[in-house]
């Protein structure tokens, strides 16, 4: 993916670039608020990585001026210590996802990824599959190569975010905001046991593991994209 | 000193008191003088005015020879009379008398007479003068002493009185001064030495409760909640010290013995893997230490929407079960539906969850309920531990603050998780209660007002 990340801090900037750089993507780094609207503006980049605090034009008001000017290009927000309280006002003013720093590096990678996946995906497949899994959304049912599979509301929840994500890697905080609506880390293993509850009722005898866990990062259902 | 007290706020007071009493008793007194001293005047005049009427009663049937008679009758026999007279004809000739020829002229009149004293001296007279029917004048007067010595008894009198106001008023000020000054001076000494780090410095009072006494009380009080304050900061930051230079000399052992040892790839990455989890744990508790001080700063009011409270203590309690039930110790749960507040669905969530942790950390087997009072929402936490002892009910809502030593940051984290809930539940609207259950265990309660 084309990506532009807009943050001032030299050393921050280096190692967010030199990361999605080595993961395959095209990075373009911007050090002021001004010439990073610029750079949005002209639609050119299918993400953009916005730090709260940059010269001239903070990230706020940078991203309230793009939605403004109708780029919908997808915002993720990173913010320094301290300015946690200020999600809501990043989201409200057209950020979409928001990541307090500091932050490891896959976590990172995970969400700027699905972000993309979010925007290029249409919101009215009413059918999720990966492999021989199959999630209607409508009728709330999962089945395996045919055969139904009874799942708790939490664990559908849980895999149905797997599914839209098939292929690429979920983080354990994704997964608690997105399924739990938790934006702290509870210190449980609460993730650890749904998967596991889900992997034993996903599993399938004589066939590969559908999820995968990938150390230091999270989850990964069915096989890398 | 003599200069601080003709500055002192209380003097000047006293000073213009004094001015503005010493100019109304002078007016009083003036006026009090001008009405006694005309009424002393008109008294002498009148007592005059009989003595000529008696006199020139019956002239001119009576001769001027009999006027004469009784002038010269009246001066040698009345010790008591006006003591001077004057009787000339119409072409100014002396007939009777012992005043000196004058021109006449009707009405009162002051004269001065030369060597008139008994002693000698000068004599000043009041007189009153008649013209008579055929030009002739008839003077009677008498020494004005009496009036005179009235009047200069009154000034005498109005003088001493102003001076011993003004005496009175400016030394008073000045002890009054004095008196208010001593006690400013001991205020402004015992304000220095709390302003040089002395905050165990009181001010002192004299139990009469007068104003100061009112004022260096509630200084005092102001003084006892900063230094609790300063205390609690003091506190904090030592034991943010503390708990910091563990993790942080932790992470440096690791770093420095995978420096050292000359290892394979793997256990290079397992030392690395281990400095980072010791990086995230230091990067919590600054990450917690933050949001305490957010939180009380209330700048996250403005996140604040309606949180429907049911879902939220579910989804919670939810994320513990998982682990509690691995310990074979099941969270119960009993939750009203369809309760809903204002307030911030993350806050809350994160106080609900401390309690939640320490309950099935600490208590065994956690309880968590959600009911309702007709002003409150309550959210009971309780468990089956030990429970804790009252005195220290207070205590462990302080950062860092530990219950007992075995609770050590493998087992009990950083000691933060009260902390924050109770900081949540006040910024909420609300607050957290401890109780021991009479069955044993611990109950903490947030309320929450509607």
């Amino acid at each position: 993916m084309r990506i532009l990340l807009i943050e001032d801090d030299a050393d921050t900037a280096a190692y967010v670039a030199d990361g999605l750089t080595a993961n395959g993507h095209a990075v373009e780094a911007v050090d002021e608020g001004p010439r990073g609207f610029l750079a949005a503006a002209s639609g050119a980049f299918d993400i953009l990585v916005v730090d709260r605090m940059v010269p001239k034009l903070d990230g706020l008001a940078l991203v309230r001026r793009l939605r403004a000017a109708e780029v919908e290009t997808p915002v993720l927000f990173l913010t320094a210590l301290g300015e946690m309280e200020d999600r809501v006002a990043g989201l409200e003013a057209g950020g979409d996802d928001y990541l307090p720093k500091p932050f490891a590096l896959p976590e990172l990678l995970a969400r700027v990824e699905a972000l993309g996946r979010r925007a290029r995906q249409s919101t009215a497949e009413t059918v999720l599959r990966c492999g021989d899994l199959e999630m209607d959304l409508l009728r709330r049912s999962v089945s395996r190569a045919g055969r139904p599979i009874e799942l708790m509301p939490r664990e559908f929840q849980l895999l149905e975010y797997l599914l839209r994500n098939a292929g690429h890697v979920v983080t354990k905080t994704m997964l608690l905001e997105t399924v739990w609506h938790l934006r702290f880390d509870p210190n449980t293993n609460v993730v650890e046991a749904h998967m596991s509850r889900l992997r034993g009722k996903l599993h399938r005898p004589a066939s590969a593991e559908l999820i995968t866990t990938i150390r230091g990062a999270g989850y990964r259902l069915g096989p890398p994209a | 000193m003599r200069a601080r007290i003709l500055r002192t706020t209380s003097f000047r007071l006293t000073a213009l008191y004094t001015v503005v009493f010493g100019a109304s008793v002078a007016v009083i007194l003036g006026i009090l003088y001008w009405a006694t001293e005309g009424y002393t005047e008109r008294q002498f005049d009148a007592t005059l005015t009989t003595v000529v009427t008696e006199l020139t009663e019956d002239y001119p049937n009576d001769p001027p020879e009999e006027i004469a008679s009784d002038i010269e009758q009246s001066l040698a026999q009345d010790p008591l009379g006006p003591g001077f007279y004057l009787f000339e004809d119409r072409d100014g000739r002396r007939l009777a008398g012992n005043l000196p020829a004058m021109a006449p002229a009707p009405g009162p009149v002051d004269l001065t007479l030369p060597g008139g004293g008994k002693d000698g001296g000068e004599v000043r007279l009041r007189g009153m003068g008649k013209i008579l029917v055929d030009g002739a004048f008839v003077l009677v007067a008498a020494d004005r002493a009496p009036i005179d010595d009235l009047q200069e008894l009154w000034l005498r009198g109005l003088g001493w009185g102003l001076l011993a106001t003004a005496v009175l008023g400016v030394g008073g000020g000045l002890v009054v001064s004095a008196g208010v000054l001593r006690r400013v001076d001991a205020i402004n000494r015992i304000c220095l030495k709390i302003m040089e780090g002395d905050l165990s410095q009181r001010l002192p009072g004299r139990g009469t409760d007068d104003e100061f006494d009112r004022l260096t009380g509630v200084v005092n009080a102001m003084l006892d909640r900063i230094e609790a304050l300063l205390e609690g900061l003091r506190q904090v930051s030592t034991d943010i010290a503390h708990d910091l230079r563990t993790p942080l000399g932790r992470l440096r052992q690791q770093l420095e013995g995978a420096l050292l040892r000359s290892g394979t790839a793997a256990e290079y990455e397992r030392s690395v893997e281990r400095a980072m989890a010791e990086a995230d744990r230091l990067l919590g508790i600054f990450n917690a230490l933050l949001r305490i001080a957010q939180v009380e700063a209330g700048s996250r009011r403005r996140g604040f929407a309606r949180v429907d409270l049911s879902a939220l203590v579910g989804t919670v309690a939810d994320v513990f079960q998982a682990s509690a039930e691995e310990q074979g110790r099941a969270i119960r749960c009993r939750i009203e539906p369809e309760m809903a507040v204002t307030g911030d669905a993350d806050l809350l969530s994160q106080a609900v969850a401390n309690l939640i942790e320490n309950a099935v950390v600490y208590g065994k087997r956690a309880r968590v309920c959600l009911t309702q009072t007709p002003k409150e929402f309550e959210i009971r936490i309780e468990d089956e531990g030990p429970g804790i002892p009252e005195t220290e009910f207070e205590r462990v809502f302080r950062p860092f603050y530990r219950l007992e030593p075995s609770r050590n940051r493998e087992s009990g984290g950083a000691g933060l998780g009260l902390a924050i809930a109770r900081t949540v539940a006040r910024t909420n609207g609300g607050d957290i209660a401890l109780a021991n259950r009479t069955e044993g265990g611990l109950r903490a309660t947030i309320a929450l007002r509607k």
